[in-house]
């Protein structure tokens, strides 16, 4: 499920960097001393955050992974001028954020499972997630990471009390189990006969791993509940440019407002643009 | 300290207005914008009928600039009546719709509905849509006759402030001016985006579904001075002068070379906070200056 935030919660603030971090290669562990924000911000939503930086324009989003308090825990990936400028910030510098924004994960605990999959730094906001269940029903829930090798493992630190319900996937075997998160998630569909359960699946990662689930759930188990959190470009953040939409049963749907978590069966596959 | 601006019928507070299409329908920014500090308003484009717009990826960030093409996505007129308008009633400055319509007939018959609606205060006409009824190809507001033909036929069903709205992609920007003046416009709004493209190397393959889209923010905001200024010496309306507004002293820059409002767009995106302070900014600039009325700056340029 996913539910809409009241607009008027959303702010724009200065945050103080209390820490960034790299933690694997291209990686970093951006810590955002932010009360206004941390306060309210629900699993799956995201911030949008101004690289300071004059001449690059756009903020950039990216997903809360969970709030600690007053910080703000975000996990990035440096791809391009922001990321890497962003990498270049040190504790104590500030940056300008607005948020929270977009709809949010909302667990579903009248099924008898929850299945979490995070590709890469996509499973950023599935910490978050997790870990908003982790008091109050830890059965329930189970986390599946998946990185090309041991290095780029980076959420270890954080799972903490979460240990039990996460599997670690690699690519390459050097950490966990070997395999894609995509082939992790139906080995154990079938051992653990999920298909007979009542489970819903929540999703963050590559499009490539998002539409193998989806293809996956088409053919398996058309009923199955698999919500995921989708990526486009973005300019106001906030619903009003139309710049971020995807295409919908519905017609096209703006991920910073209707999204980011979207139920994919609502998703037009073959339309979904891979130039993100 | 005066700092109202006129614009036919219609009173701004203050010279700050934000650019169609990066203010969605009035309410989307919720709280981070206090709209108390506005001069006014101006809503995404609307057509008669609602328009899907185009296939993403729409959005492309190139050097201090945006390229956009979103394709006129929008509710069309019904749903913006019943819709969107009601949210906007208790608002606290100026409701300005901006409005597109293929044809003179489809910009009038916006109009006359829209005339009826009381918390429309104004109306912009987008004229960057393809010249379809003067065969001179291109867009509306390339065509001194089309644009006239459209602001005419707008005329004729209101008595709000009519703003026409041009493209800088013109050789003779006085020449469109004159042609909206003589039509009945009570102010001109520019520039809208200027077509651009960008290419992804590795693929191959251009950056926008779209393929080409319109270039906004401060890399085009030079050309929109140049544009306002040129267009200064040719009309005697009002000019609401747009294109890479992002502080008070670029709001000026446009002041002074002859716009009476300015209005914000990209930057919107960039910073909402700071683009709220650009009214009390201007009054700090005019105190400096020891200045009464902002008419005193509009067109003050000394160019000898
Ligand atoms: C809701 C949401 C949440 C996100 N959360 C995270 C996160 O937690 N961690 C993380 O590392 N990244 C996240 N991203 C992606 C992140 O926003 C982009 O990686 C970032 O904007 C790239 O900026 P850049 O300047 O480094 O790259 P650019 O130089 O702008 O581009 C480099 C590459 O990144 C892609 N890109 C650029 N902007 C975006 C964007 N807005 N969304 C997706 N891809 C983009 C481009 O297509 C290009 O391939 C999220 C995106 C969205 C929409
Ligand atoms: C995302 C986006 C959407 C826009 N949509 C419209 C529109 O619907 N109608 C219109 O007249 N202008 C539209 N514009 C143009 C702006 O109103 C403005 O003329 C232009 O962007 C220049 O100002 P700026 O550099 O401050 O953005 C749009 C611009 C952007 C960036
Ligand atoms: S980024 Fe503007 S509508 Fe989503």
């Amino acid at each position: 499920m996913c539910e809409k935030k009241d607009k008027t919660t959303m702010v724009q603030t200065k945050a103080h960097i209390a820490q960034n971090d790299k933690v694997g290669p291209g990686l970093y562990h951006l810590v955002c001393d932010c009360a206004v924000i941390a306060q309210r911000v629900l699993p799956g939503q995201f911030v949008h955050l101004r690289i300071p930086d004059d001449a690059l324009l756009m903020r950039r989003p990216l997903s809360v992974s969970f709030a600690e308090e007053h910080l703000l825990h975000i996990f990035y990936k440096v791809v391009g001028k922001g990321s890497k400028l962003m990498s270049t910030l040190h504790k104590g510098d500030s940056v300008d954020v607005v948020g929270p924004l977009g709809n949010s994960f909302v667990l579903d605990y009248s099924c008898e499972c929850a299945i979490l999959l995070g590709g890469g730094i996509g499973a950023a906001p599935l910490i978050g997630l997790a870990k908003s269940t982790a008091q109050k029903k830890s059965a329930f829930v189970t986390l599946i990471i998946g990185a090309q090798d041991a290095q780029h493992h980076i959420f270890q630190p954080v799972i903490g009390e979460l240990s039990d319900a996460v599997i670690l996937a690699t690519d390459d075997g050097s950490l966990g189990v070997r395999g894609l998160v995509s082939d992790v998630f139906f080995e154990m569909w079938k051992t653990r006969r999920l298909k007979t359960k009542k489970c819903a699946v929540y999703a963050c990662g590559p499009r490539g791993m998002l539409a193998a689930l989806h293809a996956f759930f088409e053919k398996e188990s058309p009923d199955a509940v698999f919500w995921m959190s989708l990526e486009e470009k973005m300019a106001c953040g906030v619903g009003a440019c139309q710049g971020c939409v995807v295409p919908t049963v519905d017609g096209y749907r703006r991920v910073c407002v209707e999204g980011p978590i979207f139920d994919s069966r609502h998703i037009l596959w073959g339309e979904l643009n891979n130039n993100v | 300290m005066n700092v109202q601006v006129t614009i036919g019928s219609l009173i701004l507070p203050n010279p700050l207005t934000v650019a169609s299409g990066t203010f969605g329908y009035g309410v989307e920014y919720g709280g981070l914008i206090n709209a108390g500090t506005l001069g006014a308003i101006v809503t995404k484009t609307i057509t008669p009928v609602p328009r899907t717009g185009n296939r993403p990826s729409r959005l492309w960030e190139t050097p201090s600039g945006l390229l956009n093409s979103i394709g006129l996505e929008n509710v069309g007129l019904e749903r913006f009546i019943t819709e969107k308008i009601p949210p906007l009633e208790s608002y606290p400055c100026p409701v300005i719709v901006s409005i597109m319509g293929e044809t003179e007939e489809g910009f009038a018959r916006l109009t006359e509905r829209l005339d009826g609606c009381g918390r429309v205060d104004g109306l912009e006409l987008n004229l960057s849509c393809p010249n379809i009824a003067y065969h001179g190809g291109g867009l509306i507001a390339q065509d001194p006759e089309a644009v006239g033909a459209v602001v005419a036929a707008v005329r004729k069903k209101t008595k709000k402030a009519v703003i026409a709205k041009l493209t800088p992609e013109v050789s003779d920007i006085s020449a469109i001016g004159r042609a909206a003046e003589a039509a009945g416009a009570d102010a001109i709004a520019l520039i809208n985006t200027i077509k651009a493209m960008a290419i992804d190397v590795e693929t191959r393959r251009p950056r926008l579904g779209n393929v080409t889209g319109g270039l906004s923010g401060p890399a085009i905001r030079p050309v929109a001075v140049r544009l306002v200024w040129e267009l200064f010496q040719a009309v005697r309306i009002p000019i609401i002068g747009m294109g890479g507004i992002a502080t008070c002293e670029d709001a000026l820059e446009f002041i002074i070379a002859g716009a009476s409002a300015i209005a914000v767009g990209t930057y919107i995106f960039v910073d909402p906070q700071a683009v709220t302070a650009i009214p009390d900014d201007i009054c700090d600039y005019m105190k400096k200056h020891r200045m009464k009325d902002i008419r005193e700056l509009v067109g003050s340029v000394q160019v000898q």
